[in-house]
């Protein structure tokens, strides 16, 4: 198990590697020039070129992609940042607590209610539970979130005063946030957690149980919601990648200073550092959480964990 | 049910011997022609009695002929600018008001819906094709390609779908066909992921081992015979793509890439709108409801495809 | 399974802030650069136009600013959040364009042909000699002398973006509350004194040794106010300063007092969410909010009694240029006449909304060499005839230039789509065919570079200075890299050089301000679109608004009256 867990990690660093190497080619053919972005108006045209050369932009490709590879992943080093002139990783150390906060806190919230009302929507099939879930958590899987995160904004603060508009502070700051970015997981989670039960329940050892003449309750807790909670949790690390995605989103909307506006802003002003410090973070947090997430499967099922026990075993 | 269908028309063969020795093939394709045709005639007979996914289908056919039809029904010109109805709220001369620059609200929509949809579609299209020749070769083919095919997935959907879409379209700039690449190239890893799974399970039915047995060729193999099965699992989730891109797109557009304005596109009118949302909350109200009512639409579709297609509920 | 995924993630959030590591190198960023500006900016609210002591000392402002970089003090376009009230320079200006030392001991000096107290100079000579005062303490309690009047000079030249500065040869120390500047030549153009010494704050040694970010995260400087906490990205806080250095009450100008005991700059970017914080009553003031939005601020709307609006011309130049080489269709002189003439100032004010004003002329009433005389030359500009004779005139132009209805291609930025798009239409209904290539401002600035690929942009010229030194920033051949053309590819040298004498102290006169017009507009190189004004929304218990010379509000400045009086 631990040699498959290794190997694993072994993958995951070598992904981000690659990773690095995508997001820095990318942001290569971006159109601009961070120079010109960071005196635009201000300097002279010897200004910009002394520039450039101060931040190594005229070096060719593979020395400057040489260069970060190496004060990335060996000197854990992100540089600084060209807007701000901060040494990205402080401000990252400030802003990635608050994104990931909100991130966790959507997926608690989203798994603590919806999976609940997804199970009780499958034990009470075709029951308005069901019927109901079903409608409601249509309406909120499609709806766009950053037009939810509008008309919310639009009702709770300005209209009804209720709750603050934009930034971070008090807990209040958090309220529209954290709701706008959850309720389509809620209604995705609970979705997916009435459709695992349903299939668990037409499986072959349920009706077994049930001939052995197992407690009905009995059947349903110790035998189905189990199995069923495989493949739910499987998604729940989708969950979290696709909520740090729609983070970005939402963040923007409410002007909440985490990773998502800091990237936002790089990206239009140019700043290399921080857009590959951000892309390589978000990205380095959504594998290492599906990696934990495959772990736990991989514990919780048995089947898996034979097959990955065999596996390592055939590879002596 | 392929094998039930096998054997029931076999049965109404009654000279047996000389047809399975001469149009071996021959039957096959009538088979399969019969087989579809009538495997799609009683998925459709099973979406239709599902409640949801009819009034999806007539909420879907209702956008579609607005919107196909919108020369002749929009009231305006979308790119006419009545400067006496700026920010007009809605009345009877702007059902849906006006926007910031005086055009009418209703008309954008309508015509916008175009771009909007045609968008989607085209997205998730695409998705399906790329999806579904990447995955099924590889699902089919050996250990090796598989792994590094995996692998270079791992790393493209190591940057989260949205950002891969934000840094395309920074790099190609705004526009249709731009937004299309950036939402597309973000989805494919999904795809692809998705028709390995389905290949993966295919591989093992007895009919691609009797193809294989009869020499017919691996592309054969995979695009003739194993593709058409795996196809509607992936309908299903092609029709969720639709809402995705839709609102993927009008994501884009909403920070600023994507489509801009003047563009009639839905989530270029939310972008627009932003500014002027405090006073005047209907130019941000539409759009939204729009981009709402069409992707529950697809989803209701999409929800009632899959309980059609899926034998085991077929009570 | 969220408890081992928490795990795994606090572990990592461990190692990363464990991981910090500095490298802040000094540097303002670059904004438009700002001189003494001649001109009374128009006031239309009497009450905030004359300081009344009102002796109450108010509790709390919360103020809407722009996003600030960090707090770093160095530049001479610096806008750090509350930069002047935290710091001082030797001299500074108010909007009255007077004057005046600060840090400049006010007792001494004064031999110096301007008669500002605090410096000599002779008339002739580069030396400029400056006296501070002997009892300067920033907030940590560290003396300020003359050591370090020369170490701020000197890093800020080193370190941070100096426009002007090239004239400065040397800082040198004469004793504890004396410097000697020396410079290539005499300070004689269009403030250039203020431009070397209102524009670099003074930061003692060795607290800036001692600051562990070297004041790129806290503040530390001699004013009325000091730094309390900063969130980035989030909020900066300031407060009273109760052992300001400068007890003399003589000598205190009203930008030094400090009549509110806490500032609290909020970083919120946009107009709307000002607006929505204005609202729900979580800022109070803001400046830079387009006019369009303060309706319902105004007395009568529905916050009119918590706040009033000052409104003000924003000086800006709506510039639309033509791209004027060869390469692109407007290389033709008829076409770009034909399109300026198709162009209708007031038809654009009133698709606006009427709340802005027509332009007439490439120039505005906000900049003290201004002429009202501009806008009565007959160019496109100033045209006022109606639809029928303007047409009349675009066909001809159109017909002269040989236009077979090629799409011409216009350049802006992502945030003016909503008009780029009713100048477009304004051109069609003209029959000129053009459509939008909307970018953002990386884009923008890298396309500009390439003759083929524009034909028209729409950019705005700001800052508040005099109209050349606008011309100068638009027009400037520094502007491109082979220094030979302007950033729109004009060629023509005549032109060029009457800018840079009309940037020079003598050359500086009415007649080669409207001769470089002329040129202008004979050749139709661009043409001024509207002239906007922005608006200043601010609580009713401020009784006078305190702006300096670069038009920043300084809160602690301001008077208010008691709102239980």
């Amino acid at each position: 198990m631990w040699r498959y867990i290794a190997k694993r990690l072994l993958w995951l660093v070598l992904v981000l590697i690659c990773a690095a190497v995508l997001i820095f080619s990318i942001m290569w053919f971006v159109p601009g020039d961070p120079a010109e972005m960071m005196l635009s108006g201000v300097g002279t045209q010897e200004d910009i070129a002394r520039l450039r050369e101060q931040l190594g932009l005229n070096d060719p490709f593979i020395v400057q992609l040489g260069n970060f590879l190496y004060n990335a992943f060996v000197k854990f080093d992100f540089g600084s940042s060209y807007v701000y002139k901060t040494a990205v990783l402080d401000e990252l150390a400030l802003r990635l607590p608050r994104t990931l906060k909100l991130g966790i806190i959507s997926i608690a919230l989203s798994s603590l209610i919806g999976i609940p009302l997804g199970v009780n929507a499958a034990l009470h099939r075709n029951g308005f539970q069901d019927q109901g879930l079903l409608v409601i958590s249509m309406v909120f899987v499609s709806v766009p979130q950053f037009w939810l995160a509008l008309e919310m904004m639009l009702l709770f603060a300005v209209m009804l005063h209720w709750l603050p508009v934009s930034g971070i502070g008090t807990w209040k700051h958090w309220i529209m946030p954290v709701i706008a970015n959850t309720l389509g997981s809620i209604a995705m989670n609970a979705r997916q957690a009435r459709s695992a039960v349903l299939e668990t329940s037409r499986a072959d050892f349920v009706t077994t149980a049930r001939a052995k003449g197992v407690h009905e309750r009995d059947v349903v807790w110790k035998h189905m919601i189990p199995n069923a909670m495989i493949p739910v949790i499987n998604a729940l690390g989708n969950s979290f990648t696709a909520i740090i995605t729609s983070s970005i989103v939402i963040e923007t909307v409410f002007a909440f200073p985490g990773v998502g506006t800091y990237m936002m802003s790089a990206v239009s002003g140019r700043d290399y550092p921080v857009v590959r410090a951000c892309v390589l973070m978000l990205a380095a947090f959504a594998a290492i959480v599906n990696l934990g997430v495959d772990l736990i499967y991989a514990y919780l099922d048995p089947r898996i964990k034979a097959q990955y026990v065999a596996y390592a075993a055939k590879k002596k | 049910m392929r094998t039930e269908h096998e054997v029931s028309e076999k049965k109404k063969h009654h000279g047996g011997h000389k047809d399975r020795e001469h149009g071996r093939h021959g039957n096959h394709k009538e088979h399969r022609k019969l087989k579809r045709e009538s495997q799609i005639v009683q998925i459709w007979k099973r979406m239709i009695k599902n409640r949801v996914s009819l009034v999806g289908c007539i909420m879907l056919a209702i956008i579609f002929l607005l919107v196909i039809f919108a020369p002749l029904l929009a009231p305006y010109d979308p790119n006419y600018m009545d400067t006496s109805a700026l920010n007009a709220a809605p009345s009877a001369k702007h059902l849906f008001g006006a926007d910031n620059l005086g055009r009418d609200i209703l008309s954008r929509l309508l015509w916008g819906g175009r771009s909007s949809l045609l968008l989607g579609f085209i997205c998730a299209i695409f998705g399906l094709l790329i999806g579904l020749f990447f995955g099924s070769i590889v699902g089919y083919a050996g250990k090796s390609v598989d792994m590094i095919v995996m692998r270079l997935c791992d790393v493209m959907s190591s940057i989260p779908g949205m950002l891969m879409a934000i840094l395309i379209s920074t790099v190609m700039g705004p526009g249709f066909f731009n937004t299309i690449l950036a939402m597309t190239v973000g989805g494919i890893p999904n795809s692809i992921r998705g028709s390995r799974a389905m290949a993966l399970k295919e591989r093992e039915m007895e009919y691609l081992e009797a193809a294989k047995a009869m020499n017919c060729s691996k592309v054969k193999i995979i695009f003739k015979h194993m593709v058409p099965n795996i196809i509607s699992p992936s309908i299903v989730g092609t029709t969720m793509m639709i809402g995705n891109s839709i609102t993927g797109a009008s994501s884009l557009s909403f920070v600023g890439l994507g489509i801009q304005p003047p563009d009639a596109e839905w989530g270029a009118m939310l972008s627009g709108a932003k500014n002027f949302m405090l006073q005047h909350p209907h130019e941000v109200l539409f759009p939204g409801l729009a981009i709402l009512i069409t992707v529950l639409a697809t989803n209701m579709i999409g929800d009632g495809l899959r309980d059609a297609l899926d034998p085991k509920l077929k009570n | 399974m969220k408890n081992k995924t928490k795990k795994l993630l606090a572990l990592l959030l461990a190692l990363i802030t464990l991981t910090s590591v500095f490298a802040g190198c000094g540097g303002g960023n670059g904004m438009d650069s700002t001189l003494s500006n001649d001109a009374l900016v128009g006031q239309n609210d009497e009450n905030i136009s004359n300081a009344k002591e009102t002796g109450y000392i108010r509790d709390k402002i919360t103020v809407a600013f722009t996003g600030a970089t960090s707090l770093s003090p160095w530049g001479t376009s610096n806008n750090t959040p509350g930069n002047y009230e935290v710091y001082e320079d030797l001299f500074e200006q108010g909007i009255d364009n007077v004057t005046y030392p600060v840090l400049a001991d006010a007792t001494r000096g004064g031999n110096n042909p301007a008669g500002i107290m605090g410096y000599d100079h002779e008339e002739g000579t580069t030396l400029y000699t400056v006296y501070i005062w002997d009892y300067i303490y920033d907030h940590k309690g560290n003396h300020v002398t003359a050591d370090d009047v020369k170490f701020s000079y000197e890093y800020q030249l080193a370190n941070a973006v100096t426009s002007g500065w090239e004239v400065l040869q040397s800082v040198e120390v004469v004793d504890e509350t004396t410097i000697n500047f020396t410079f290539t030549r005499e300070l004689t153009g269009l403030g250039e004194f203020e431009q070397i010494f209102t524009l670099c704050f003074i930061v003692d040694e060795d607290t800036f040794n001692n600051s562990k970010s070297k004041l790129m995260v806290e503040m530390i400087g001699t004013g009325p106010y000091k730094m309390k906490a900063y969130v980035p990205g989030s909020e900066l806080i300031l407060e009273r300063n109760e052992n300001y250095w400068q007890t003399n009450e003589e000598y205190i100008n009203q930008a030094q007092k400090a009549n509110v005991r806490t500032i609290d700059y909020k970083f919120i970017n946009d107009s709307t969410t000002r607006i929505l914080n204005f609202q729900t009553g979580e800022i109070d003031l803001s400046d830079d909010i387009e006019s369009q939005y303060t309706v319902d601020f105004l007395d009568g709307g529905a916050y009119g009694d918590k706040y009033n609006v000052f409104t003000y011309p924003a000086g800006l130049i709506m510039n639309l240029w033509a791209n004027c080489h060869p390469d692109s269709i407007c290389g033709d002189v008829n076409m770009r006449k034909a399109i300026f003439y198709a162009i209708s100032t007031d038809e654009l004010v009133a698709a606006l909304g009427g709340t802005d004003e027509p332009a007439y002329t490439y120039s505005n009433n906000t900049t003290g060499d201004h002429n009202d005389a501009w806008n009565e030359m007959e160019n496109y500009n100033s045209f006022k005839g109606t639809p029928e004779e303007r047409k009349a005139i675009v066909d001809e132009y159109l017909a002269a230039a040989g236009y077979q209805g090629e799409t011409l291609r216009l350049l802006c930025q992502n945030d003016m789509t909503d008009f780029c798009t009713i100048l477009v239409t304004m051109l069609a209904n003209y029959g000129i065919n053009a459509e939008l290539d909307a970018t953002d401002h990386a884009g923008s600035t890298t396309k500009e570079k390439d003759p083929t690929a524009w034909d028209l942009e729409y950019n705005k010229w700001g800052g508040n200075s005099y109209i050349c030194v606008k011309w100068l920033h638009a027009f400037s051949w520094g502007n491109t890299v082979e220094g030979d053309h302007t950033t729109n590819f004009v060629y023509n040298k005549e032109w060029n050089d009457l800018l840079t004498l009309v940037n020079s102290q003598e050359g500086h006169t009415d007649e080669n301000l409207t001769r470089w017009l002329e040129i202008l507009y004979e050749n139709a190189y661009a043409t001024n679109l509207y002239n906007t004004t922005k608006s200043i929304i601010y609580p009713e218990e401020m009784t006078y608004m305190y702006r300096n010379s670069h038009l920043i509000i300084l809160p602690g400045a301001c008077e208010y009256a008691d709102p239980n009086a």
